[in-house]
């Protein structure tokens, strides 16, 4: 069991920081495709998703590094497994990382002890392959059980898998604390594509799928009211592109035009779930600041 | 294939085969096909086309790249689509390093490549 904890001041961000931007970039590639009910992979679905690690990524990166802009790579075990380069590429560009499962299971249809067991294989593909201790976790739906188990068999400082919210908060479980950064719909899987049941949702399309203007209006219209919102009150805005949905060209370039768009604006700062948590544990100052402190003190 | 975006050499039992893969993404039918109303409205196939043309010629300038583009007679072939396409058309035209291909063309560039 857990609770949430109240900051014990009035919250913000630092001095300067008016906006805050997390881009999580999913890069899943074909874990979710399409499975047949005589267990048969859909060969079309396999393919459109498999661009993701074979190009859409490469793509992501690119376009975040010309604008010198770091995110949070929000990574399955075996999609690191498969690809293991690009994620090199990305942690040596100076990103931070996050866990997804391993193939992209929905956890909300698994029992805890297979969840949890997923989570520890996950977290040891990162280890092996990237050297990376994950700081952070993002479920793909998440259970009743996930924030119990991540309280409570883990030393994660994050979680970014609820949707609850606009804004980070303190739980407290199992004898520490979690921060929570919640992420919205307003992401790629929403906007530009629909991944429907039934599937496809038509015989003449893959996915149902938007514009590349569509997503440019959907993006501009939630980044003016949060800028508009922050000039008097703290605001976030997460931005979730995943490998094969924003990795194709058309897509990229709206997320290439939103991210020089964005910087024009004073106080916009493109960061990391590692970064923005860190800030955010500052608003429980009288509270030790970090997961390991309260350990430690607990 | 749909999980690239450029050409690609399979050895296969002893001969070989080169996969042009091609994209959904930016075909007719996705953004006009059945179930209506189309995506975007009129305007709209003809801005997947240029965002998609505008990433891939940027890119272009560091490597290799092609653009490909599905369209359906019964789709594009009806005539507010068609002169979309038409515009598109005469908007690459007057790019002296853009060149329409067959896919016979890029498979011998390709088959070139590797060979070299």
């Amino acid at each position: 069991m857990w609770t949430e904890i109240k900051p014990q001041q009035q919250a913000k961000w630092p001095d300067g920081v008016r906006l805050p931007i997390i881009i999580s970039v999913h890069h899943q590639s074909e874990e979710a495709a399409y499975v047949f009910e005589d267990g048969q992979v859909d060969p079309f679905d396999y393919g459109e998703r498999q661009y993701g690690g074979r190009r859409g990524a490469w793509r992501l990166l690119e376009i975040m590094t010309k604008h010198d802009v770091r995110g949070t790579w929000i990574v399955c075990g075996a999609t690191l497994e498969k690809y293991p380069a690009i994620s090199r590429a990305a942690k040596a560009a100076g990103h931070s990382f996050a866990g997804h499962t391993y193939e992209h299971e929905m956890m909300c249809n698994y029992p805890a002890k297979e969840e949890l067991r997923l989570i520890r294989k996950t977290v040891s593909v990162f280890e092996d392959l990237l050297g990376e201790h994950l700081r952070g976790w993002r479920t793909c739906f998440a259970s009743h059980n996930t924030i119990d188990i991540l309280l409570e068999h883990f030393d994660f400082e994050w979680d970014a898998s609820m949707w609850n919210d606009d804004l980070p908060y303190v739980i407290e479980g199992h004898g520490r604390r979690l921060l929570e950064i919640p992420f919205s719909s307003y992401s790629d899987a929403a906007i530009a594509v629909l991944i429907t049941k039934p599937f496809p949702p038509s015989p003449f399309c893959t996915w149902s799928t938007n514009t590349p203007r569509f997503i440019w209006n959907t993006l501009k219209a939630q980044f003016d009211a949060l800028y508009a919102r922050g000039a008097t009150k703290p605001v976030l805005m997460p931005l979730t592109v995943h490998d094969f949905i924003v990795g194709r060209p058309s897509r990229c370039k709206i997320l290439d035009d939103f991210i020089a768009y964005a910087k024009q604006h004073e106080g916009v700062v493109f960061t990391t779930h590692d970064e923005a948590g860190a800030w955010w544990w500052k608003n429980y100052a009288r509270e030790p600041t970090t997961p390991s402190a309260v350990l430690e003190t607990s | 294939m749909l999980n690239d975006d450029f050409a690609c050499l399979f050895d296969c039992a002893g001969d070989q085969l080169i996969e042009i893969p091609f994209t959904t993404s930016t075909a007719d039918k996705t953004f006009i096909g059945y179930p209506y109303p189309m995506k975007g409205g009129p305007d709209g196939l003809l801005d997947v086309w240029d965002c998609e043309f505008e990433a891939l010629y940027r890119e272009g300038e560091s490597g290799a790249r092609f653009m490909i583009l599905s369209i359906q007679t019964w789709a594009t072939g009806r005539p507010a689509p068609l002169r979309t396409l038409q515009q598109f058309i005469e908007r690459l035209k007057q790019y002296n390093d853009v060149r329409f291909a067959r896919c016979s063309e890029i498979a011998a560039w390709c088959d070139d490549a590797a060979k070299n």
